[in-house]
């Protein structure tokens, strides 16, 4: 919810500012408009004052001209002059008829205007009383009438002077609010120019960062579909609302065609599936349908020119602003990594199969060489035995040669049978007490020790994850060269020592790391050898002497190797000719 | 005379090895009958057959055609009155995988067989002369492979 809000805020807050923008435009304008509305109404209420005013003095005049008439018919007798008091007096009702009317809304006025009233029938009165003798008149007039009269002034006077003061305050009014006008209007163009302004900038803003987004987004497009290209990918979007699809570039360069050649459907790349991979391809479709979602799924499809490619293809389902189901697909190519994984798997058999058949061949052969090497050997003994006599001399000598040689054959095959048996699937690792092996070893060499006056000094020696009797057979095979090669003209001593040692810090071992190693030398006083053969003595059938001078087959310090190897270990020689060899083997910390 | 003699009998498909087993008896003065076969097969059919006087002693090839000498242990083991018949493995091979699986079949006792005449005899009259009671027993698997 918190989301949809974020995502809303910006033009959220830009209607507000509209509807805001909008109220304060409409608000001015209202009052504007009232302003002008009572500013009619004062210049109304002017005009009308100078009305009353006019109907004021209209009455006066009026009642005047009825006097003059009245005047005219006394002195000259002719009914002619009559006419225009008729007429004035009808006049006179008509004028005091208006100023009812537009004093309707002035009591005090329309107090006086019945007093007024009051006057002018008093007035009419008198010149309706037919004075025939003029004298009296003239006393009568001198006395009432124009008593009357002057009244009537008076009134009418009081009435303008009345309207006079309303008036100036009228005009005070119209004149002040007339000064504010122009004030309004210019107020009502600022907050309406202001408003634009503001949205005009918001515009542009919003505009440039659209602008940047745009160009932005146009960048991680192209970046995304150079990455494809790269990494043999593509990327698609379907729209389950409206069933529309969106390909990217790659899924057509994918499928062998030309970027965006057509307006493509699901079934013109479905066209392309392998017809063993269609099943794949069409349940995959139809769980996108159903459970709106893609599963990852390998297939594989066929182009256009024939070559068959793996694919390999995982979607998403997403839900747009608009509540639209989309799913988010990703289809990737994988053939590479496929036909790499089958040569690897093929070459593994391959070589397991070699190495069995190696092992098998080995065992098989050294195992059969024996019988008949073994009949041979017994049938020298009943030679020996039995005919030596009837043998010429040459005859005996040739015989102890085959004996020599025959020995030499078991030697050979036995040596040979051992290192065939050498293996890790032999036996699993335990903990071995190397001070234990070292003891069982010269036990086992006891004999051949004694004959030579051999002496091995042991170090404390530590406890290591291996094959027990392997470990034995290393220690014998290293103890049995040192004698083997010893100097004629003195015994043989070995000295076995120990260290600790960090892998790094140890050109001999072939690792990188920080991991500790046991390096368990053995240092004899024998013959040595050249330090440019300190890689071959290790070498099967290998030997650095003539078979007559120095018993041997080539196989013990290969066994050695073996057996170091089995164990995760590394063995290496160094050695001087004449000066004794060292025999350095480098065993993992436990 | 006849009595005291010691019957054995050997299954080997190796002509030279039946002619070492017969001179080595035959040199070494021993009173003792000895039969030989050239499969597992003939061995079984003489063992078999009602007439044949059964062996003290059996000397058992394990490579051998038609029947091989596992088979022949594994048939004589079923039959009771073959109980008495000590029998030896007598073999080129000295793998482990054979001395252990003939010795959980029952047999008495492994010999390999040597490269030398004299050998030979030695390892025949001491195997002769053993005392089986106490190989019969079969409780110690160290002296089931002959050493000499």
């Amino acid at each position: 919810m918190l989301k949809i809000i974020n995502l809303h805020k910006s033009p959220l807050l830009l209607r507000i500012v509209f509807v805001v923008s909008l109220a304060a435009i409409l608000f001015t304008a209202a009052v504007s408009y009232k302003h002008i509305i009572n500013l009619n109404k004062s210049r109304d209420l002017v005009i009308h004052s100078y009305e009353v005013q006019l109907e004021l003095e209209r009455v006066i005049s009026y009642i005047k001209d009825g006097e003059t008439g009245y005047r005219g018919y006394l002195l000259y007798g002719d009914t002619l002059f009559l006419d225009s008091y008729t007429h004035s007096r009808k006049k006179v009702d008509n004028a005091f008829f208006r100023l009812q009317k537009i004093t309707a809304d002035n009591q005090s006025q329309q107090k006086k205007l019945k007093e007024l009233h009051h006057l002018i029938v008093l007035r009419y009165t008198y010149f309706n009383k037919k004075y025939e003798d003029k004298d009296l008149y003239k006393k009568y007039y001198e006395s009432n009438g124009k008593i009357v009269m002057d009244q009537i002034r008076k009134k009418v006077d009081e009435m303008i002077s009345l309207e006079n003061k309303l008036l100036e305050r009228r005009e005070y009014h119209f004149n002040d609010s007339l000064s504010y006008t122009p004030l309004y209007a210019l107020l009502v163009i600022f907050i309406t120019l202001f408003f634009i302004i503001l949205a005009y900038i918001k515009i542009n803003s919003d505009f440039k960062r659209i602008e940047q987004s745009n160009s932005k987004l146009k960048v991680s497009q192209e970046s995304i579909k150079q990455a494809e290209i790269l990494g043999n990918y593509s990327s698609w979007t379907w729209n389950m609302e409206k069933n529309e699809i969106q390909f990217s570039d790659n899924q057509f360069r994918l499928h062998g065609l030309e970027p965006q050649s057509f307006e493509a459907t699901v079934a013109d790349f479905l066209k392309f599936v392998h017809p063993e991979d269609m099943e794949i391809a069409a349940n995959s479709i139809n769980n996108v349908i159903n459970n709106e979602s893609l599963p990852t799924i390998n297939y594989r499809i066929i182009r256009k020119d024939g070559a068959v490619r793996h694919l390999r293809s995982v979607g998403k389902l997403f839900i747009n602003r608009f509540d639209e189901k989309i799913i988010i697909g990703t289809t990737q190519d994988v053939t590479e990594d496929i036909l790499k994984k089958i040569i690897l798997h093929e070459k593994n058999a391959d070589l397991e199969r070699n190495n069995k058949e190696l092992v098998e061949f080995n065992y098989a052969a050294s195992h059969d060489l024996q019988e008949p090497l073994r009949k041979i050997q017994t049938f020298i003994s009943r030679i020996n035995e039995k005919e030596k006599d009837h043998l010429t001399e040459t005859g005996k000598e040739y015989l102890e040669r085959i004996v020599v040689a025959a020995s030499r054959m078991r030697v050979l095959i036995d040596d040979l049978l051992q290192y065939s048996r050498t293996n890790k699937t032999d036996s699993s690792f335990e903990e071995v007490d190397l001070n234990d092996t070292a003891y069982a070893s010269i036990q086992e060499l006891s004999q051949l020790m004694e004959e030579t006056n051999a002496t091995v000094h042991f170090e404390e020696l530590p406890k290591v994850k291996g094959i027990p009797f392997q470990l034995r057979q290393l220690f014998i095979n290293l103890i049995n060269n040192s004698i083997k090669y010893r100097k004629l003209n003195q015994p043989p001593i070995i000295t076995v020592a120990c260290d600790k040692v960090k892998a790094n810090e140890e050109d001999n071992i072939e690792d990188n790391s920080t991991r500790m190693y046991h390096k368990i030398t053995f240092l004899d006083n024998g013959i040595g050898f050249h330090p440019d053969d300190s890689k071959k003595i290790f070498l099967l059938f290998n030997r650095l002497h003539a078979k007559d001078s120095y018993q041997g087959t080539g196989v013990g310090l290969a066994i050695c190797k073996k057996i170091v190897k089995n164990h995760y270990g590394f063995i290496c020689a160094e050695g001087q000719p004449d000066e004794g060899a060292k025999i350095i083997i480098y065993l993992p910390t436990a | 005379m006849q009595k005291n003699h010691i019957t054995i009998a050997l299954a080997d498909d190796d002509e030279d090895d039946r002619l070492f087993f017969e001179d080595a008896f035959e040199e070494l003065k021993i009173n003792t009958v000895v039969t030989t076969h050239c499969d597992g097969e003939e061995l079984m059919n003489f063992l078999h057959h009602p007439e044949t006087i059964l062996p003290n002693i059996l000397f058992l090839d394990l490579n051998m055609p038609k029947k091989n000498g596992f088979e022949c242990l594994l048939e004589i083991k079923k039959v009771e009155k073959f109980n008495d018949i000590a029998i030896a493995i007598y073999s080129t091979s000295s793998s482990e995988e054979d001395v252990e699986n003939t010795f959980v079949q029952g047999a008495n006792i492994y010999i390999k067989k040597p490269s030398d005449f004299d050998t030979l005899k030695k390892i025949l009259r001491e195997v002769v002369t053993l005392n089986w009671q106490y190989h019969t027993s079969r409780l110690n698997k160290d002296n089931f492979l002959l050493r000499m």
